[in-house]
């Protein structure tokens, strides 16, 4: 479980989450996978879907992939793999995230504000997995992580201390605060408090627990509240007992 | 209402629903069992009828007769009809039977059925005899079923009522053994006021609902207790606790000025300067907001920090203060796992609680050797400080933890008996025990204990 899935729309901060992803410790040999997701058009025949679909890449998009691709190429222990997926579903994805062996995502901005149908699904069924996911910042470009705050929910059994576990040793951060939420009320009083202890410690990295949710399709993009803080999220699923 | 007449009236109602549906199945498996046997009754009396008539033997017939008055159990207004079947379903029909044509059919059909009409009862069978079929029908009142029902619907009434009544009693006794313990725990706590919020609910020493109760209580009251005293003794212990750090930033201050120095002293003890005043911000910080919030843990962000880096933080802030202490940190038994040692603090005021404790295994030693160890496992963190000092006399523990209280042999050292009230008040809040162990003259072992949730 050692390799790692960037789902990208080949924006420019695709080239912070690469970055992101390089800076992890080069003892294994890994795979990093670019998957871009395509939707497929409604089409009656194999000879129409050919025709509709379009499969190419805007200049900007080629220019990133090549960059992304000179980047790799100085770090001898990591691999390269772009995947192209037309469709998705839940069971697909969890092959997916199977057979590549993923042991983190790594989400970039663009990716999870996307607008794209495809993009939104991807992202819902991608926070259903067990997979540690790292949500990237808008203003990103630090790649290195050092000091984390534990944002614990109120009926979370996870504790600070079984965290490094959890993710499995991806980064070599050290959680040096931990707050815990009671109830919406309590979370607008406790957000002065969090940027606060934010600043005071010098905190990079906001760590979150998930459970399964249900899947809707809302055209809306309900941003999780830690995501207001300005700073990358990894969100790690809740184990079932 | 009260929940002892509560539990009461719902026993007593339970206990009437079940008796009532025992009584009922009581009485109707009696009422088909009588019936069952009455009907056997008549299948005899059907099969001696039917075989006097094949015979046709006058005599027989009386001796069967005989048999049926003095051998067999009386039957009241017994009589026996013998109709011949002459086809399929036709026979010679008697008119005293005035019995409905379903019955007839039955035991034309099945070769026997039954029947009762106001408590008389017919039984019908169909017995072959050389070819030539005859329907016998028996016919009998059960007086004794009906009365034996009446004798039993007594008895259950009776029975019933007086169950009920035992209930009742049972009901009471019941609530009483069930509000008992709350009743005690509301005696218990009615003598808990604000002067003395010390006391705590003797903890039973079974694990039901009532001692999570106790327990709960008890929390509370800790909290209460805390937040109640150090609000109250805010200044005392802000100024207790901020004297330390002014006093290193007045020493050093003072050495500086007495000379001219050079830039990298000067810079050397800015920085030492800067670091005690951050330490001083941070504290009052600390404090204050223990005093606004009574620290319930829910405002708060709490920091992750390893307990033997704190303890060597203490150490080293120990050494500035006193560099000549014999304190020694023994960290050689710490375990494998390093995540074991994490514990979710307010870092100031856990170092301030630690160093309280170090510093006084210091002063009440005369400078012996002070040893700090740590243990640590998955349900608690412990740090032991044992010192070889005065000890503390036994009539003097339990005062230990009241502000400005000082022992008769602690009086002839500086202090204001301050420090080990609010030390222990910081690690009650971090879910943490304190434990004092102390022989006069021989030295004192202080045991802390932070369970893990």
């Amino acid at each position: 479980m050692n390799n790692i899935l960037i789902p990208t729309t080949l924006q420019k901060d695709t080239v912070y989450a690469l970055k992101t992803a390089l800076s992890q410790s080069e003892e294994n040999s890994k795979t990093i996978v670019l998957m871009l997701l395509k939707d497929t058009p409604d089409t009656a025949s194999a000879a129409f879907w050919l025709r509709d679909m379009q499969n190419g890449l805007t200049g900007l998009q080629e220019e990133i992939l090549e960059q992304c691709h000179d980047m790799v190429s100085f770090h001898p222990n990591f691999k390269l793999q772009v995947h192209q997926q037309f469709s998705v579903s839940g069971p697909l994805l969890r092959n997916f995230i199977e057979a590549h062996n993923i042991g983190l995502i790594i989400l970039p901005d663009t990716f999870r504000k996307s607008q794209l149908e495809i993009n939104r699904y991807c992202l819902k069924l991608l926070k259903n997995s067990n997979v540690p996911i790292l949500q990237l910042a808008a203003e990103f470009d630090e790649h290195q992580f050092s000091k984390a705050l534990y944002i614990e929910n109120s009926d979370s059994n996870v504790q600070a201390k079984d965290l490094p576990k959890m993710i499995g040793g991806h980064f070599s951060f050290r959680i040096i605060s931990q707050a815990k939420f009671f109830d919406d009320q309590n979370h607008e009083e406790m957000t002065p408090v969090l940027y606060d202890t934010i600043y005071k410690n010098g905190i990079d990295l906001l760590i979150e627990t998930r459970k399964p949710q249900k899947i809707s399709l809302s055209k809306k993009h309900k941003s999780s509240l830690n995501e207001n803080f300005g700073l990358p999220v990894l969100s790690v699923c809740e184990p079932v007992y | 209402m009260q929940i002892r007449k509560r539990i009461t009236i719902t026993y007593v109602t339970l206990s009437v629903l079940s008796t009532l549906l025992l009584c009922l199945a009581v009485l109707v498996l009696f009422r088909q069992n009588n019936r069952y046997y009455f009907i056997k009754r008549l299948q005899d009396r059907a099969k001696i009828v039917a075989s006097i008539h094949y015979q046709n033997d006058p005599q027989k017939a009386e001796y069967y007769r005989k048999l049926k008055t003095e051998g067999l159990e009386e039957l009241i207004d017994e009589n026996d009809f013998v109709l011949k079947v002459n086809g399929g379903n036709t026979f010679e029909y008697n008119t005293d039977l005035q019995l409905p044509t379903e019955f007839y059919t039955e035991v034309m059909q099945k070769k026997s059925g039954w029947i009762e009409e106001s408590h008389r009862y017919y039984y019908g069978q169909v017995f072959d005899e050389s070819g030539q079929k005859y329907m016998v029908i028996i016919t009998a009142k059960d007086r004794r079923g009906n009365l034996s029902t009446l004798y039993i619907v007594r008895i259950l009434f009776i029975g019933g009522l007086a169950f009920i009544i035992l209930a009742y009693f049972l009901g009471r006794f019941l609530a009483r053994r069930v509000v008992l313990p709350m009743s005690r725990i509301t005696k218990e706590v009615k003598r808990i006021s604000a002067s003395n919020l010390h006391n705590r609910l003797p903890q039973p020493e079974n694990d039901d609902e009532m001692s999570d109760l106790t327990s709960t209580f008890n929390d509370m009251l800790d909290r209460l207790e805390t937040s109640f005293e150090i609000q109250a003794n805010f200044i005392n212990n802000a100024s207790h606790e901020l004297k330390t750090p002014i006093t290193t930033i007045i020493a050093e201050s003072e050495i500086m000025l007495l000379k001219t120095r050079q830039p990298e002293e000067y810079q050397e003890a800015l920085t030492n300067i800067y670091n005690q005043a951050t330490r001083l911000g941070n504290l009052t910080e600390s404090l204050l907001k223990l005093t606004q919030t009574g620290y319930d843990g829910q405002k708060q962000v709490k920091d992750i920090a390893r307990l033997d880096e704190l303890l060597m933080d203490v150490k080293a802030e120990l050494d500035k203060l006193q560099p000549g202490n014999r304190v020694s940190l023994r960290l050689d038994d710490l375990p494998e796992d390093d995540s074991l040692l994490l514990i979710p603090c307010n870092k100031p005021l856990i170092e301030l609680a630690l160093s309280n404790i170090i510093s006084n295994g210091v002063k009440y030693s005369n400078n012996e050797p002070v040893f700090v160890t740590i243990g640590a496992n998955q349900k608690y963190l412990t740090v032991t400080i044992t010192d070889i000092g005065i000890g503390i006399p036994a009539e003097d523990i339990p005062h230990l933890y009241e502000p400005f209280f000082r022992g008769k042999e602690a009086s002839r050292y500086n202090g204001y008996g301050l420090g080990l009230p609010l030390a222990m008040k910081i690690i009650r809040m971090h879910n943490g025990e304190l434990k004092i162990q102390s022989q006069p003259d021989e030295g004192t072992i202080v045991t802390i204990v932070f369970r893990k949730d």
